[in-house]
């Protein structure tokens, strides 16, 4: 058997020199593009996500901060019912006497002259 | 192996101007890169694409190498890891890579010149019958002439395993060889 030297380190595929050369370059050429754009990539994409970030940071500080009254305030303010009415109507004894009934026991007719 | 400018001069090269520097380290590693590729993933096609993808990641991390190893075995690990992900994308999902061989064994019949009883074909099925990770051992210490230290930094394995690994190669191959002649 031959030895290992012998049998030499030829492929059986061949490729010729020219191509060879042909095939690198234009290997080359696509790793410095692809290569520059993914680059160009990496830096600005934290800039993007950093400034995307501080819009949001600052647009919610605005919000909080800005003087415009918040519409539940508002309600809160204009509600006015009936039923308050009577309650602040109402003494602290009978408030107390009120306070002391049980439920079935609470009639609206007790009350009626407060109505009138 | 086969680097026609020092190391040195194409790290100074890079240091100063990356593109110049790449364009220098293919022009003297890229038909060494194509070739040891080439043996990996038998297909043409499948090594140039391999080759692509190697070459764009050489590029993009060239400023992660730090000149503590040798640049051969930094753009041959490289190079490498590309051509495994190509087997990887070949075989089946419950699949080894050693699975393969005969798969690449009819690939390299027919994309070789020669009759598939030439020796240099012979030779070439001996390797495809060895588990991958011998295979690529045996090609890096025999066609490329790395050092083994230098097969060391590129594969991540200790120089005792590779000694081992190629030593059990080159009797596998002897003896195919010697049946199949």
């Amino acid at each position: 058997m031959e030895k290992f030297d012998d049998i030499g380190k030829k492929m059986p595929y061949q490729e010729s020199e020219e191509y060879l050369d042909n095939l690198i370059a234009n290997v080359t050429e696509t790793a410095v593009e692809k290569g520059n754009s993914g680059r160009m990539q990496r830096i600005l994409w934290p800039a993007v996500s950093i400034a995307a970030a501080a819009a949001v940071l600052l647009f919610v500080f605005i919000g909080r901060n800005s003087e415009t009254p918040r519409p539940s305030v508002h309600i809160a303010q204009n509600t006015e019912s009936p039923v308050d009415d009577f309650l602040d109507g109402l003494s602290d004894d009978d408030l107390m006497q009120l306070s002391d009934y049980e439920v079935e026991e609470i009639s609206l007719s007790d009350y009626e002259e407060y109505f009138e | 192996m086969a680097a026609n400018l020092q190391d040195t001069e194409i790290i100074a090269m890079l240091a100063s101007d990356r593109e110049r520097g790449f364009r220098l380290l293919m022009r003297s590693y890229g038909k060494a890169l194509y070739w040891h590729i080439r043996r990996i993933v038998v297909d043409h096609d499948d090594a140039e694409d391999a080759l692509q993808e190697a070459s764009i990641n050489i590029f993009r991390s060239i400023d992660s190498f730090r000149g503590e190893g040798k640049l051969s075995s930094w753009i041959y690990r490289i190079a490498t890891n590309e051509a495994i992900g190509i087997l990887r994308k070949r075989k089946g999902f419950f699949q080894s890579l050693d699975s393969l061989g005969p798969k690449l064994e009819s690939t390299l019949e027919h994309q070789a010149n020669l009759p598939p009883d030439q020796m240099e074909v012979l030779f070439q099925k001996a390797l495809l019958k060895l588990p991958t990770q011998q295979r690529i051992v045996f090609n890096m210490r025999y066609y490329d002439e790395l050092s083994y230290e230098e097969i060391a930094e590129a594969t991540g394995k200790n120089v005792g395993a590779l000694k081992a690994n190629y030593h059990y190669a080159y009797e596998k191959v002897k003896n195919y060889l010697k049946e199949n002649i």
